[in-house]
């Protein structure tokens, strides 16, 4: 079943898919993984207001979701390991499956910070984790589904 | 897909040839491989199935000296532990920071690769490129642990900031040059983390010699069901109203193209030559004028063959100069390699000093049994610096003059053990492989012709403003040399206009 993206069902969901991968805990480092995601408000998401943010926390615990969800305030840097920061739209065209995120990294439009080592030494399981929610996560777009036109 | 080729085979700069006796083999202009771990169309289209082989030798690059003083050698990245060595016969300290820097480089080898081959960011219509915000840098310098004032720094001023001993300085001054990065360049530091950290240590060399990647490239191209046309040299792109929609060459063919034509010649030769300056808007015909090429890529390649290869003064030291695949000689300390770059950038030529390479000691196969084959590259000015005939009076007399440092420095360079040299020039270098002015980039590097300002703002995701017509040479991010960089980015700009399929990133990250 399609859930409005970002809402609490939606992660609910993606967390699941990533939990129902029964590799995943052999092939994920082990150790707890925090990552955190900042979407701002750029004018053109019709989820994440103009001069609004959102946050949301993905931890892994050796292969594990043990939590997914969005919080009202950014987490301290040490609570975190990793920190993906960007327009709202870009992280909704991700989702939407119309951009890459390694190409949004690497121009800049995501802005990554963390040890980048660890997440080369680790960039097949990235890309998996990430295509769960884009290839199979079903999403429901009810304000209107990226490429949202001019203004994007 | 037809390739149509001006000379009378591929491979542009990976040219290796016979050009003094015939069964030494000399590489004309590329000499090292640093791209090959990296570069997508090696992987991708299994070149080593079409023939592409390498030896990887264990001292990479290093310098000697005339008086005998120990070399510093930089050492592949898992040998690590001789490379401290080497430095820490002048300074520890100047070791722990170089192999610690080295080593933090190599775990985020793959980051710098992906800005080679991931297009640069556009920049908004009306904006200017700020090299500051390039994405990498906070990523890069976080992980490496360099100060990130550096970010702003030219990469001499870094070096000098980080090491304290003079060998090594006038080492990596020579290795920042290599790839063309202009070693007083401000805001660039990230040049220096590319050509100095990155690059020092993982150069390949072709078995045979380079031109046989070349070879590997064009048989995976056949094999792929491309055309070649030799000797076809473009002199035009056809034109339907604003639409590229084939070419034509210098002796009247024409050939037909449904779908895209794509550069690899230089900026100015394509737009001001192939489609015409009457066919641009009055911007891109300006901004295709402005672009400037030189000085801090220019080459001249000196080959030579040699009954034994050199035996260095310092070799008493550290025998492994002698079997080191580059060898920086002429230079007794940080002022002569200072002075001879700037020299070169300057329109001056050079005193007599060059980087060496012996490639017979890695690979017997490019010289007769037992013989040698060297080569070596001076930096020198542009080719339209010197007249025609100063060009002729330096492939005259600049070789022997060169010689004679040599054996200052190797004291077994005599002119017994040359049996026969040759001094490729700039000049050549442009009439032979367009390379423009003798510039291996075709194009300076420099803030405003670098990244996304590359070759000009509007031209810098690969497209041109005649529709059909993509750019894929060196005259784009991210500029020369043997990585197939151009090429790929430019490809991801036509499947993306053309719905064609992205390239495999199959362990890669871009």
């Amino acid at each position: 079943m399609a859930h409005e993206v970002f809402s609490p069902e939606w992660l609910g969901q993606w967390a699941a898919l990533i939990n129902s991968d029964e590799s995943l805990p052999e092939r994920a480092p082990a150790g707890v993984w925090r990552i955190y995601v900042r979407a701002e408000g750029d004018g053109v998401s019709p989820y994440v207001p103009a001069g609004e943010t959102m946050h949301l926390i993905l931890q892994l615990e050796d292969g594990r979701c043990t939590r997914l969800e969005r919080t009202a305030a950014a987490p301290g840097p040490r609570e975190l390991d990793f920190r993906f920061s960007g327009p709202a739209r870009i992280f909704e065209e991700v989702t939407a499956g119309l951009r890459d995120p390694v190409d949004a990294g690497l121009t800049g439009e995501i802005k990554i910070a963390g040890d980048m080592a660890f997440l080369l030494r680790n960039a097949e399981l990235v890309k998996e984790i990430v295509d769960l929610y884009v290839g199979r996560l079903e999403t429901d777009w009810p304000r209107g589904r990226p490429p949202y036109g001019d203004g994007a | 897909m037809a390739v149509l080729e001006r000379r009378h085979e591929e491979g542009g700069g990976l040219n290796t040839e016979e050009p003094c006796i015939p069964g030494y083999y000399h590489n004309m202009h590329a000499q090292f491989m640093e791209f090959l771990d990296y570069m997508p169309v090696y992987k991708d289209f299994d070149l080593e199935r079409m023939g592409a082989r390498w030896v990887y030798p264990e001292a990479q690059c290093g310098i000697a000296f005339a008086d005998g003083r120990p070399p510093v050698i930089i050492h592949r990245p898992d040998l690590l532990d001789r490379t401290w060595k080497s430095i820490a016969r002048y300074s520890k300290a100047d070791a722990d920071t170089f192999c610690e820097l080295k080593r933090r480089t190599m775990e985020i080898d793959q980051i710098l690769a992906a800005a080679l081959y991931t297009p640069p960011p556009p920049v908004p219509e009306g904006e200017i490129a700020n090299p500051l915000d390039n994405p990498l840098i906070d990523p890069i310098f976080s992980h490496i642990g360099l100060d990130k004032t550096c970010v702003l720094k030219s990469p001499k001023a870094i070096i000098d900031e980080l090491f304290e001993t003079p060998e090594l300085r006038a080492l990596l001054y020579r290795e920042c040059v290599e790839w063309g990065t202009p070693i007083d360049m401000e805001m660039g530091g990230v040049a220096f983390v590319m050509s100095v950290l990155w690059f020092s240590g993982i150069w390949k060399l072709m078995v045979g010699g380079t031109h046989t990647l070349a070879h590997a490239m064009t048989q995976a191209c056949l094999r792929e069901g491309v055309t070649f046309l030799e000797s076809s040299e473009v002199s035009e792109v056809v034109l339907s109203g604003h639409r590229a929609v084939g070419v034509r060459t210098a002796d009247g063919r024409k050939f037909g193209a449904r779908h895209v034509v794509a550069s690899s010649t230089d900026i100015q030769q394509t737009l001001l030559g192939m489609v015409g300056e009457e066919n641009l808007s009055e911007l891109w015909r300006r901004r295709a004028r402005a672009f400037r090429y030189g000085p801090s890529h220019v080459l001249a390649t000196t080959v030579w063959c040699l009954r034994e290869a050199p035996h260095y003064r310092s070799a008493e030291a550290d025998p492994e100069i002698d079997r080191c695949f580059y060898v920086m000689v002429g230079f007794d300390g940080p002022d002569d390699t200072i002075d001879y770059i700037r020299a070169a950038y300057s329109g001056h030529l050079p005193q007599h000093a060059a980087g060496v390479w012996v490639n017979t000691i890695h690979d017997p196969s490019q010289g007769p049994p037992g013989m040698h084959s060297a080569t070596g590259w001076f930096f020198f000015p542009p080719a339209d610096r010197l007249s025609e005939q100063e060009w002729e009076e330096v492939r005259r007399t600049y070789n022997a003059r060169f010689l004679e440092t040599w054996q200052r420095f190797a004291p077994n360079m005599t002119a017994d053990n040359v049996l026969a040299e040759r001094l490729y020039t700039p000049d050549q270098m442009d009439s032979k492989n367009k390379m423009r002015f003798g510039d291996f980039s075709n194009g300076a590097f420099a803030l405003d012709q670098l990244n996304s300002s590359r070759p000009f703002p509007e031209a810098a995701q690969y497209r041109t403003e005649i529709e059909g017509l993509y750019l894929c040479g060196a005259s784009s991010h991210p500029g020369g040399g043997v990585h197939a960089g151009c090429g790929y980015n430019a490809y991801k700009a036509i499947a993306a206009d053309h719905d064609l399929p992205a390239p495999s990133r199959e362990g890669r990250i871009y």
